[in-house]
C-alpha cells in the first residue's frame, strides 16, 4: 500500500495531488525522496505507454475452461524495449510473473497471443483501478496493470471492456515484430554507418577500417545478434520481420559500403568493376566467422582490440590481398589516432551517408 | 526401436554403410530449399528409412546430427585435401575456386537446412550446437587455415595469421548462406554464383588496390 496512490474520484484513501510539497512527510524517508515525488506521489514520472495485450486460449486443458470464452481463457500483457528484447507480465494463479524476455522467447508468446487476440492498449496514468478490487485473477491483474476500472472478472470480459475504447487498437504478431525489428536495427545501422565529415576525406584504407570497427562493433551488440537470431529462426513464419533485419540491417551497410568504393573508384583509389559485390566481399571478409558463431551463441564476444584488429585485418586483405607482396600495415599504430576508436554512442551527431 | 545404448553402438560399429547411406539421405533432404520449417520426424520419413532403421545405426540425435556435420565437412573440403599440387598462385587460385565453389553450393543448399535445425535443435541442447559446430565449420576452417599456412610457407601467399585469413575467406564465401537464411525467396544476383565465387577469390587473393593508390597509402 505504499505505492504511489490514486487521487481519483470517489476513493476513500485519495490525497490532495494539488501540492506536493503539502504531503506529509514520513519520518524514516528522506526528505529529498519525500519531496520529489510527483504529483501522483511517484518518484519518478514517466509517460504513460501501450501494452499489448494478448487474450489466448490455454496452454493446457483445465477444469474451469468450461466455463469461458473458447479463446479468451487467459490474458497476458507485453511490452517491447528498445534494445530487441520484451518485458512480460503475466499473472499466474501462484505468483506474478513479470520477467525480459529475448525476442526468440517473446516470439513464441506473441505466436500464443496469436491464437486468440491481441489489442494495443495505452495505460493510464495514474490509473482508475484500485487495489480493493479484490481476487487477483488474470483479467483482474492485467486490468490494475493497465490501470482501469473494472469490474470484468474474465479475461473476455475485459476484452469487450477494452474493445469498447477508442484509442485501443487490434495488433498481430506479424506487424508487431515487423516494428520492432525495424526499430531496434535501424538505430543500431545509423549509429554504425556514421562518419564524420573530416573522416568521409580520410583514405579509404582508413575510412573502412573506421566503418569496418563500428560495424562489427554494432553486430556484436547482444540485441541485435539476438534479433538476427530470431530473424533467421522464424524467417519461414515471419518473412516480413527477416526482410526487414536484411534490409535494416546488412542490405543498408552494403549500401553504404558501395557509395564509398564507388567514391573511392572514382578517385582512382581502387580497381572494381562491381562496388556492389565489392561492398559485400568486404561485409563477408569482416563476418569471417566470428559473427555466425556469436549468432549462434558459441563462444565468446569479440573485444575490442579483437574488434580493431579483424577490421584491419579485413581491410588489408580486401585492399592488397592475400597473395605476394604485402608491406606491413597491421600494426595499429599510426592508425590508432585517426579517428579513435568509436564508442557507438558518440556518432550521433555525425553525418550518416544514406 | 528401444534399444539399448550397447546394443546400438554395436550396431553402429558394425554397420558404416548404412550411416554413410543415412547420412547422404537426410544431407538431401536437407538440401531441399522448400522444407526448411520440416520437423526431425519429416525429414527422416523422407529419406527413405525407417525410425527403427536409423536408430539402429545411430546411437542418438546428436550422434546422427554430428555424423552429418563431418559428413558436410569432408564434402566441403575435399578440394584442399586432394589438391594435386601447390606451387604458384594459380595453383592456389585453382584450389581455393574448386573449394569455393562446393562450400557456396552447400553454404546455400544443405546447410541452410542443417543450420535451422542446429538453432532449433540448439536451444533444447546447448552442447550439442557447439559439437556440431567443431564436428563441421571448425573442421573446413581449420583445413583452409592448413592450405593457407602451407602455401604462405612457400611464399605463394604472404599473410601474417592463416586462422584470420581462413575464417575470412569462410565468411566471403558464406554470403549465400546469410541470403537463403533471411531472404525467402533469395534476391536473384546478377551473376551466377561461379562467377561470385571466382570474383571472391579473386579479391582475396590480389585485392581490389589500384597499384598507384596502394604505393601512396603504404608510404603513409
Amino acid at each position: 500500500m505504499n505505492a504511489p496512490f490514486e487521487a481519483g474520484r470517489g476513493s476513500w484513501l485519495a490525497r490532495s495531488s494539488d501540492n506536493p510539497s503539502s504531503l506529509k512527510v514520513v519520518d524514516d524517508v528522506p526528505s529529498d525522496l519525500a519531496n520529489s515525488a510527483d504529483e501522483h506521489g511517484s518518484l519518478v514520472t514517466v509517460d504513460p505507454v501501450d501494452w499489448i495485450i494478448c487474450f489466448v486460449p490455454g496452454l493446457k486443458r483445465q477444469w474451469w475452461h468450461r466455463f469461458v470464452h473458447h479463446k479468451h481463457k487467459h490474458v497476458f500483457a507485453m511490452r517491447p524495449t528498445n534494445t530487441g528484447s520484451w518485458l512480460l507480465v503475466e499473472p499466474w494463479w501462484t505468483r506474478m510473473m513479470v520477467t525480459i524476455l529475448p525476442p526468440a522467447d517473446a516470439v513464441k508468446f506473441l505466436r500464443w497471443g496469436g491464437t486468440g487476440d491481441i489489442l494495443r492498449v495505452r495505460e493510464s496514468v495514474p490509473g482508475r483501478a484500485s487495489q480493493l478490487r479484490g481476487w487477483s485473477n488474470c483479467a483482474v491483474l492485467s486490468a490494475f496493470l493497465l490501470g482501469r476500472s473494472s469490474w470484468a472478472w474474465t479475461p473476455h470480459g475485459l476484452y469487450r471492456q477494452l474493445l469498447r475504447e477508442k484509442s485501443t487498437r487490434r495488433g498481430n504478431v506479424k506487424q508487431l515484430l515487423v516494428d520492432q525489428f525495424t526499430k531496434v536495427v535501424s538505430h543500431h545501422s545509423s549509429n554504425a554507418l556514421s562518419v564524420s565529415a573530416d573522416q568521409l576525406s580520410l583514405p579509404l584504407r582508413e575510412l573502412l577500417i573506421i566503418i569496418g570497427r563500428n560495424l562489427l562493433e554494432t553486430m556484436m551488440t547482444p540485441a541485435l545478434l539476438e534479433v538476427c537470431y530470431t530473424a533467421i529462426l522464424e524467417a519461414d513464419r515471419y518473412p516480413n520481420a527477416t526482410r526487414v533485419y536484411a534490409q535494416h540491417g546488412p542490405r543498408r551497410a552494403i549500401a553504404v559500403l558501395t557509395k564509398i568504393l564507388a567514391k573511392a573508384k572514382q578517385a582512382g583509389e581502387i580497381a572494381l568493376a562491381d562496388c556492389e559485390a565489392g561492398a559485400r566481399q568486404f561485409l563477408g571478409m569482416l563476418y569471417g566467422n566470428i559473427h555466425l558463431e556469436a549468432v549462434l551463441q558459441l563462444g565468446e564476444i569479440p573485444t575490442l582490440s579483437e574488434i580493431d584488429l579483424r577490421a584491419r585485418a579485413a581491410v588489408k586483405v580486401f585492399l592488397d590481398g592475400a597473395g605476394p607482396d604485402e608491406a606491413g600495415i597491421l600494426a595499429p599504430g599510426p592508425l590508432s589516432n585517426v579517428g579513435g576508436s568509436l564508442p557507438v554512442a558518440a556518432r550521433r551527431a555525425w553525418v550518416y551517408l544514406r | 526401436m528401444r534399444r539399448t545404448v550397447s546394443t546400438r553402438a554395436v550396431n553402429a560399429e558394425s554397420r558404416p554403410d548404412v550411416r554413410s547411406d543415412i547420412v547422404s539421405a537426410i544431407s538431401g533432404i536437407l538440401a531441399d530449399p522448400g522444407d526448411t520449417l520440416a520437423g526431425l520426424n519429416s525429414i527422416f520419413h523422407r529419406s527413405g528409412y525407417s525410425q527403427e532403421d536409423i536408430w539402429s545405426a545411430f546411437q542418438g540425435i546428436d550422434d546422427l546430427v554430428i555424423a552429418i556435420s563431418e559428413h558436410e565437412a569432408l564434402f566441403i573440403s575435399q578440394s584442399l585435401v586432394r589438391r594435386a599440387r601447390l606451387n604458384t598462385l594459380d595453383d592456389v587460385r585453382d584450389t581455393l575456386v574448386a573449394f569455393g565453389l562446393v562450400a557456396s553450393r552447400e553454404y546455400s543448399t544443405t546447410l541452410v537446412g542443417f543450420i535451422r535445425m542446429m538453432m532449433a535443435e540448439g536451444a533444447r541442447n546447448p552442447s550439442l550446437k557447439k559439437r556440431v559446430y567443431e564436428a563441421g565449420s571448425e573442421i573446413v576452417t581449420r583445413r583452409l587455415r592448413e592450405f593457407l599456412s602451407e602455401a604462405n610457407e612457400k611464399g605463394i601467399l604472404s599473410i601474417s595469421d592463416a586462422q584470420v585469413c581462413a575464417e575470412q575467406l569462410m565468411g566471403l564465401l558464406r554470403e549465400p548462406l546469410y541470403q537463403a537464411l533471411m531472404l525467402n525467396p533469395v534476391t536473384s544476383q546478377k551473376v551466377t554464383a561461379a562467377d561470385r565465387v571466382k570474383a571472391g577469390i579473386e579479391r582475396f587473393l590480389d585485392g581490389c588496390a589500384s597499384a598507384r593508390s596502394a604505393r601512396y597509402e603504404r608510404t603513409i
